[in-house]
Parts: structure tokens; C-alpha cells; sequence
């Protein structure tokens, strides 16, 4: 039962230095790798993209010709390239339509680090649990050996 | 001077003056394509965001004088967020109760013209059947004939309505449950982009 407890302890502490700390460095090289900054936005039909541009004039919010930008710039992963469309009227930025009718969520940055965070909470729970254990085993074991 | 030589003149002034409201009706729900709405709320897994194409109602309109006044009507049914999962539960006893009330309402009190081609429209906002009254303002775009024309819509004067405000689910009555609490924020930021023409809707399409 003991040598369970040690074994058990011993995939606790490796689980948990691995989970601590690898987890938000593959995170940060998902990013790096696979993420994009894009403003987020609910598309309209080329027809009233061409109604937008009418009534669009130089100063004026570029995104608003193509759809309804939603929130802040956020950087997304796996970003289909497909959706992306950068405007001729101002090519610094990228947009990112999402027609949330055909079901089209995309993975958000900030819900990876959601996660990331949750590991690291489960992994610094392991790494505590190994930690005491291997405390509990160095108090003991000199006792346990006087009373043998 | 006859009488209706008076009357006549009395008119005139009365029309320089701008005695006389000189109210046009916009419609919206022509077509889905026309409607543009999208509601986001910032939780601590994801920006939400839900956005809908679908919306009916009437916009009077005094454009010289930024007068008028607003109803509309959005069917809870249509709006989607991008995890059918998460619209089913939008809809359910625990937040919009889209079975008992089917649909979002905005019906305008008062409209007040502000600067430029813009209005302040206060009304009630009626949400899971609790009114509360909101102050909005509102910006406006004619669409000029040749792009209504180039842009192939329905024949008729077209104007676009852009409005964007903030409401909060407890104002409401929509409790946000405890185990969600955190990942939800109450404050949401909703965006419309309408266009509404002149001519009556025949009958909704998709």
C-alpha cells in the first residue's frame, strides 16, 4: 500500500511539474504558431456591402461596410482564411466573418489561456499533493524506523 | 383677400414654419438580409457573441426635425450564438424563457434630435417580459436611388438605422445561474445596423 502511495506520489509530481509548466509554454507556441489578431464580425450580403459602401465616407469606421464588428481586436486560433477579408480601404486591418447562424464560433485565444489556467490550478494541485506526500515520508520515516 | 386666399397663405406659413409633422414610415423586415443585429458580452472564457438577421416593426421619421417614433420586435427563436447548445439554454426557463416571451420589443416614448443625422430615442426595452426604459441614440444614412437601384433593393426611399447601447440581464429579471456566475457578465452590448424602406413587406422572407 505504501509503495502505491509512493508510486502514486511520484506520477503526482512528474504530472504536475509537466502540467505547471508545459502547458502555457505549448499555449504560448499554439499562439505564436496558429493565432491571428482579427476583429470579429457578423457578415452582410454583398449587395448590402455594396448599400454600406455607398454611405461610407473617408473617416468612418471601415468595418461597418462589410458587416457588424463585434468587440475588440482579438487574436483567434486556427483562423480559416477563407473568412478573412482585409478591405481595400484600409488594408491594416483583418476581418473575421462569423455567421453565427451556420454555427461558426472560432476558438478564442483567451479561451485557451481559460484552460491553460484550469490545468495549471489541477497541475499546482498534483505538485502540492506529491510534495506532501514526500514531506509526509521524510517526517515518518525516521520514526518509523526507531520504532522498528 | 378671399377666404381661401387666406386659407391658402395660412397654410404656407404653417408648412414654412414646419407646423406640421411631415413624418415618413420606414419598414423593417423586408428581408433578413436588411437586419444586421449582434449582442456580445465579455466573459472570462470568451467574448460572447450572438447576433440574429431577423426583426419587424416601423420607423416614423421626421428627418429634418429628428423626430418620429420606433417599434420593433425581435423573435428570441432567431437569435444565435454559434453553439446550438448554448442557444438551446438562451431560450430555456433559466434565461430568456423564449416560450412565454417570444419576443425582445422596443417601443419608443420620446424622440429628441441630436447632432448631426441622429436622434435620441427613449423608450422601453421589453426583455423576458420586463420593460425597462432605455435611452438610445440612433444615427441615419439615406441611401441615395442610384445605390438603392445598384444595390438591388426593393424599389422605394431607404434609409439605414445604426444604433448601438448596453443593457443588463438582471434589469430584466433573467438571473444568471450560480454556476455560471463569473462566466456570464449581466452587461450586454447590442449593436443594430436595420435598413428600412418605404415600401411595405409583403411577407417575410428568409
Amino acid at each position: 500500500m505504501s509503495r502505491l502511495r509512493d508510486r502514486l506520489a511520484k506520477a503526482a509530481l512528474i504530472l504536475g511539474v509537466v502540467g505547471a509548466l508545459a502547458s502555457p509554454v505549448a499555449a504560448a507556441l499554439l499562439s505564436a504558431a496558429a493565432g491571428r489578431t482579427v476583429i470579429l464580425l457578423n457578415p452582410d450580403p454583398p449587395e448590402v456591402v455594396e448599400a454600406n459602401r455607398a454611405l461610407w465616407s473617408s473617416g468612418e469606421p471601415v468595418a461597418k461596410i462589410y458587416g457588424t464588428p463585434v468587440g475588440e481586436p482579438m487574436r483567434i486560433l486556427f483562423a480559416d482564411s477563407a473568412r478573412i477579408i482585409v478591405p481595400k480601404e484600409d488594408p491594416s486591418l483583418t476581418l473575421y466573418t462569423v455567421d453565427k447562424a451556420k454555427g461558426e464560433n472560432p476558438l478564442q485565444e483567451r479561451t485557451m489561456w481559460f484552460t491553460v489556467r484550469l490545468a495549471m490550478y489541477g497541475s499546482g494541485a498534483l505538485l502540492a499533493a506529491a510534495l506532501l506526500h514526500i514531506l509526509w515520508r521524510r517526517l515518518r520515516g525516521p520514526r518509523s524506523a526507531v520504532s522498528e | 383677400m378671399t377666404h381661401p386666399t387666406i386659407f391658402a397663405a395660412a397654410l404656407a406659413v404653417l408648412a414654412s414654419s414646419g407646423g406640421a409633422p411631415e413624418e415618413t414610415t420606414y419598414y423593417v423586415g423586408h428581408h433578413v438580409k436588411f437586419v444586421n443585429i449582434t449582442f456580445e458580452s465579455q466573459a472570462e472564457i470568451e467574448t460572447i457573441v450572438g447576433t440574429t438577421n431577423k426583426a419587424s416593426g416601423e420607423i416614423k421619421a421626421d428627418l429634418e426635425k429628428g423626430t418620429g417614433s420606433v417599434s420593433l420586435s425581435v423573435p428570441v427563436a432567431s437569435m444565435k450564438t454559434g453553439i446550438d447548445m448554448r442557444d438551446e439554454h438562451l431560450r430555456s426557463k433559466d434565461w430568456l424563457e423564449a416560450a412565454k416571451f417570444p419576443d425582445i420589443m422596443f417601443i419608443s416614448k420620446k424622440v429628441e434630435k441630436a447632432e448631426g443625422p441622429r436622434a435620441k430615442v427613449t423608450g422601453d426595452f421589453t426583455m423576458h417580459g420586463v420593460s425597462k426604459e432605455v435611452a438610445v441614440v440612433v444615427e441615419w444614412k439615406e441611401l441615395p436611388d442610384e445605390a438603392v437601384k445598384r444595390a438591388k433593393f426593393p424599389d422605394g426611399k431607404w434609409l439605414k438605422f445604426s444604433a448601438e447601447f448596453e443593457i443588463k440581464l438582471s434589469d430584466h429579471g433573467v438571473k444568471i445561474p450560480e454556476f455560471v456566475v463569473g462566466k456570464v457578465k449581466d452587461a450586454w452590448t447590442v449593436k443594430m445596423a436595420i435598413f428600412a424602406g418605404t415600401a411595405k413587406p409583403e411577407t417575410e422572407k428568409k
